[in-house]
């Protein structure tokens, strides 16, 4: 090979190498350019992700506590059902009780007076 | 033979916690006032029957039955209320003939017994003296009497 052509060959080669070294770059960059996009999407999605979370465990947390009031409620109604009723059935008894004592009084005078009306045993 | 009453001749009024209201198709003049648990809180039970009574204002009702069989307890400033206060209203509306349908429970029939008899004593000459009250076995009994 002439030293012309050489000088040639060697030009042409700088030249593809440059293009290359180029293309080379310009891919490199793209890359790293759609690598920190995807980085820059995931971290969006994981502060948005962490949001939802926070609400979501927010929202049943208060749904818990509203399920808990209410049966503290229900409860609290139930054991006062109970008291009232307790204090009337105790009320109910005790009039009863009276009543069968007043009988009972009414029964021991009537026997009472039937005794000494009795004529005296011979 | 007489008919049994059947849910589907009970048009339903009105529901409480512890007692629901009907009236009788048939005879929609007459409301069935039923108990539903052993026990009516009386806050409750003058609720119930305060509504009976904005029933009776809007709509001629001429009979009550009181279907008290799932009553275990008796209270009786409950039914000094009833007697004395509410009874005396309902007269002057025109409502005068109740019917009571007593549980099968001696204890709490007497009472009623003695309570009646206290309320006698006390309120001789309230307007309840001149209602016709009486007691009833069945809900057939207490619509057809």
């Amino acid at each position: 090979m002439d030293e012309s052509t050489k000088i040639l060959c060697e030009d042409i080669l700088r030249e593809k190498i440059l293009s290359l070294q180029s293309d080379y770059e310009q891919r490199v960059a793209s890359l790293t350019r759609f690598f920190e996009e995807a980085m820059a999407q995931l971290q969006a999605n994981e502060v948005t992700r962490r949001k939802q979370l926070e609400a979501e465990h927010q929202q049943q947390l208060e749904e818990l506590q509203k399920e808990y009031c209410q049966k503290t409620k229900t409860l609290e109604e139930e054991i006062n059902f109970l008291n009232e009723r307790h204090d009337s059935q105790r009320l109910m008894l005790s009039e009863t009780l009276d009543y069968v004592q007043r009988l009972e009084q009414e029964l021991l005078q009537l026997k009472s007076v039937i005794s000494k009306g009795d004529p005296p045993v011979c | 033979m007489k008919n049994v009453v059947m849910e589907s001749n009970l048009i339903l009024e009105k529901t409480f916690k512890h007692a629901i209201l009907s009236r009788v198709s048939e005879n929609p003049d007459i409301l069935i006032v039923e108990a539903t648990t052993s026990y009516i809180p009386i806050e409750e039970f003058k609720a119930i029957f305060n509504a009976i009574g904005d029933c009776v204002a809007k709509q001629p009702v001429t009979k009550l039955i009181f279907d008290k069989r799932k009553l275990t307890v008796f209270h009786q400033p409950s039914m000094e209320w009833y007697f004395v206060e509410w009874k005396e209203k309902m007269f002057d509306l025109g409502l005068r003939t109740h019917r009571k349908i007593l549980p099968n429970d001696e204890v709490f029939k007497q009472s009623v017994k003695i309570g009646r008899d206290k309320i006698s004593k006390n309120f001789p000459n309230g307007k309840y003296t001149q209602m016709d009250i009486q007691y009833s076995n069945t809900l057939e009994e207490a619509i057809e009497k």
